[in-house]
C-alpha cells in the first residue's frame, strides 16, 4: 500500500513539475547567485560608455553578490 | 439330508457407537472414536499401536508397538473454525519424501465434522506452509503446456506440474478412514496453480492401485493458530512455499492501470511544456577579442514571465590551457544582476605512445528562472597565463526559452520504475517458488500468468 501511495505521488508529482514548473527551471536546476551591481572605476578619467566595448577599460559592473534577489 | 448352513446376512451398520472412551489394548491409553462409522485403523496416539474398529464397536490389536509421541504443530482432537465450518482434529500422520538425500517431512490433520466430512489441513515442515482441502470430486485432466510443462485441468483451473516424489508414513497417531500403517508408501504428483494445490496420489493395495486426487488450498498461518485458538505464533514461514500467494501478482493491475494513466499524462504535460517553448537566439556574437570584456543589451523573455536561457562560450585558439567567462546578466529596470561562469579548456598531446586531445570548448551553461526584461549581457573573459597557444577571439551566443530535457525524463523515469520494480520483484518470487521443485532455477521454467 505504502508503495501505490508512493507511487501515486511520486508520478503525480513529477508530471506536474513538468507541466508548471519546468518552464522557469527553477527546482530541478542550480540557481546561480543574485545580487546588486555596482559600477567598476575606470582606467582613465573618462567615464566610459555603458553598452559598448572600449579596448583598455575595465568591465562596467561590478558584482556585488548576495543580498535582495532579483524580480518585481 | 443335511441343509447347507447358511450364514447370518452381514450387517450393513455396527452397533450404536459407544460415545465414552475404550483402552488401548496395548497400552491401555484412553481412545475417544470421533469419526463414527467411517474409521477404519486407529493409531493409538500414546503407544503408536495399530488397532481395528470392529462391528461391536471394540477396537482390536493389529500391531503393538511401542514408540514415543511426537509433539505435532496442532493437537490431537484439538478443534477449529475454518470456512465457518468447525472441525476436531480426530487424526495426525506424518510422511515425509526424501529427494535426493533430503528429506522433506510434513504433518497431515485430518479433519472431521459430523455434517461436512472429512478433511485435511496439511503443514509443511520445510517452509511453514499451511494447506486446507479435501477429496476432488471428480478426475482432472492431465495435458502438456507449450513449455513442456505437464498440466492438470480441472473445473476451468490448469493446475501445473510443481513436484513427482514417493511419500511415506513415517508417524499416525487418532482415527483414520483408510488402512493406514507407518511405512506405507504412495507415489504423489503435485500440481499448483497459486493459491491452488492438486495433489494426485498413486499407491498399491492388495486390491490393487489406488488413485486419490486432493485439492488443497493456501491457508495463511495466523490464520489456523487463531482458528485453532493455539497461543502465540504460529510457526513462521521460510522461504516461498509451493501455492503461496504472490503479493506483487495482486499491484500488477494497479501498476498496469496507474501506467497507462501516467503515460498519457506525462505525454500531455510535453507536449504542452514543449509546445509553449519559443526558443530563439537572442545574442549571436563571434569573433570577439579576449583582451576586452563584451558587453550588450539583449531582450530576454515576456515581462512577468521567468524562463530558462542558455549561453554558449568558446574561445579560439585553445591548446593545452583554459579559459573563463564571468557573465552577469543585468536587469535594466532593476539594476539586480544574474552573475555565473562558464569554463572552457583543451588538453592535447601524447601520453605512453598515444595521442590524447581532451576537453571542452565551446561550453553551455543553463541558466534558470530568468525574470523577462532588457538586460546587459557582460562578459569579462579570463585566460590561462600558462597556455602555450594564447586565445585571440570568444564567440558568445545567449538563447532565451529553452527546453529542458530533466524536466521530461524524471517523470518518465518515475512512471515506469515503480511497475519495474513491482514486475522485478514478482519475477523474484516466483522463481524462488520454482526453484523448489523439480524444474530447477530457471526463469524459462515458469510464466507469470
Amino acid at each position: 500500500m505504502i508503495m501505490r501511495i508512493a507511487y501515486i505521488a511520486a508520478g503525480l508529482g513529477t508530471v506536474a513539475l513538468l507541466a508548471f514548473e519546468a518552464p522557469r527551471g527553477g527546482v530541478l536546476m542550480r540557481d546561480p547567485p543574485r545580487g546588486q551591481v555596482s559600477k567598476a572605476p575606470t582606467k582613465s578619467g573618462s567615464s566610459g560608455t555603458r553598452g559598448s566595448t572600449v579596448r583598455g577599460y575595465g568591465p562596467a559592473f561590478v558584482f556585488l553578490g548576495g543580498g535582495y534577489r532579483g524580480g518585481k | 439330508m443335511n441343509q447347507p448352513q447358511v450364514e447370518p446376512p452381514k450387517k450393513l451398520f455396527r452397533d450404536e457407537a459407544k460415545t465414552g472412551s475404550i483402552g488401548c489394548l496395548a497400552c491401555g491409553g484412553p481412545i475417544t472414536l470421533k469419526g463414527f462409522g467411517n474409521v477404519e485403523r486407529v493409531s493409538c496416539p500414546y503407544c503408536g499401536s495399530t488397532l481395528e474398529p470392529q462391528d461391536s464397536g471394540e477396537l482390536a490389536l493389529l500391531q503393538q508397538a511401542q514408540r514415543q509421541r511426537r509433539s505435532s504443530a496442532l493437537p490431537l482432537h484439538a478443534r477449529g473454525k475454518i470456512d465457518e465450518v468447525e472441525w476436531e482434529i480426530i487424526g495426525i500422520m506424518w510422511r515425509e519424501a526424501v529427494v535426493d538425500g533430503i528429506a522433506y517431512p510434513w504433518q497431515e490433520f485430518l479433519l472431521f465434522n459430523p455434517y461436512a466430512g472429512f478433511r485435511w489441513l496439511v503443514y509443511s515442515m520445510s517452509d511453514g506452509q499451511w494447506s486446507f482441502g479435501g477429496a476432488l470430486d471428480g478426475a482432472p485432466q492431465l495435458t502438456s503446456s507449450g513449455t513442456g510443462h505437464r498440466v492438470a485441468n480441472f473445473k476451468g483451473r490448469a493446475f501445473k506440474h510443481f513436484g513427482a516424489s514417493p511419500a511415506r508414513v513415517t508417524y499416525c497417531e487418532g482415527e483414520f478412514t483408510w488402512q493406514v500403517q507407518e511405512g506405507d508408501q504412495a507415489h504423489a504428483d503435485d500440481y499448483v496453480d497459486p493459491p491452488h494445490m492438486l495433489s494426485i496420489e498413486r499407491s498399491q493395495s492388495e486390491g490393487g492401485a489406488e488413485l486419490n486426487f486432493t485439492q488443497m488450498r493456501y491457508l495463511p498461518p495466523g490464520e489456523v493458530w487463531s482458528a485453532f485458538g493455539q497461543s502465540g505464533s504460529a510457526p513462521p514461514e521460510t522461504g516461498v512455499g509451493s501455492i503461496k500467494p504472490n503479493p506483487h501478482q495482486k499491484g500488477r493491475v494497479f501498476y498496469l492501470a496507474s501506467l497507462g494513466i501516467f503515460l498519457v499524462l506525462w505525454l500531455a504535460a510535453t507536449v504542452f511544456y514543449v509546445g509553449g517553448r519559443d526558443t530563439s537566439v537572442v545574442l549571436d556574437e563571434s569573433g570577439i577579442p579576449v583582451d576586452v570584456p563584451f558587453m550588450k543589451e539583449v531582450e530576454i523573455g515576456e515581462e512577468g514571465r521567468a524562463g530558462t536561457i542558455d549561453l554558449t562560450f568558446g574561445v579560439s585558439p585553445l591548446s593545452n590551457g583554459w579559459a573563463y567567462a564571468d557573465v552577469l546578466l543585468v536587469n535594466q529596470e532593476t539594476e539586480e544582476a544574474i552573475n555565473f561562469g562558464a569554463e572552457v579548456d583543451n588538453w592535447n598531446g601524447v601520453a605512453d605512445g598515444d595521442a590524447y586531445n581532451e576537453g571542452t570548448n565551446p561550453r553551455r551553461v543553463k541558466v534558470p528562472n530568468v525574470p523577462g526584461g532588457t538586460y546587459l549581457v557582460q562578459v569579462t573573459p579570463q585566460i590561462d597565463p600558462k597556455t602555450p597557444t594564447k586565445p585571440q577571439v570568444m564567440n558568445v551566443r545567449l538563447r532565451e526559452d529553452i527546453v529542458l530535457a530533466r524536466y521530461i525524463l524524471l517523470p518518465l523515469f518515475i512512471i515506469l520504475l515503480f511497475p519495474i520494480i513491482n514486475g522485478l520483484r514478482s519475477l523474484i518470487f516466483e522463481s524462488r517458488r520454482w526453484q523448489n521443485s523439480d524444474y530447477g532455477t530457471s526463469l524459462g521454467d515458469f510464466e507469470l500468468e
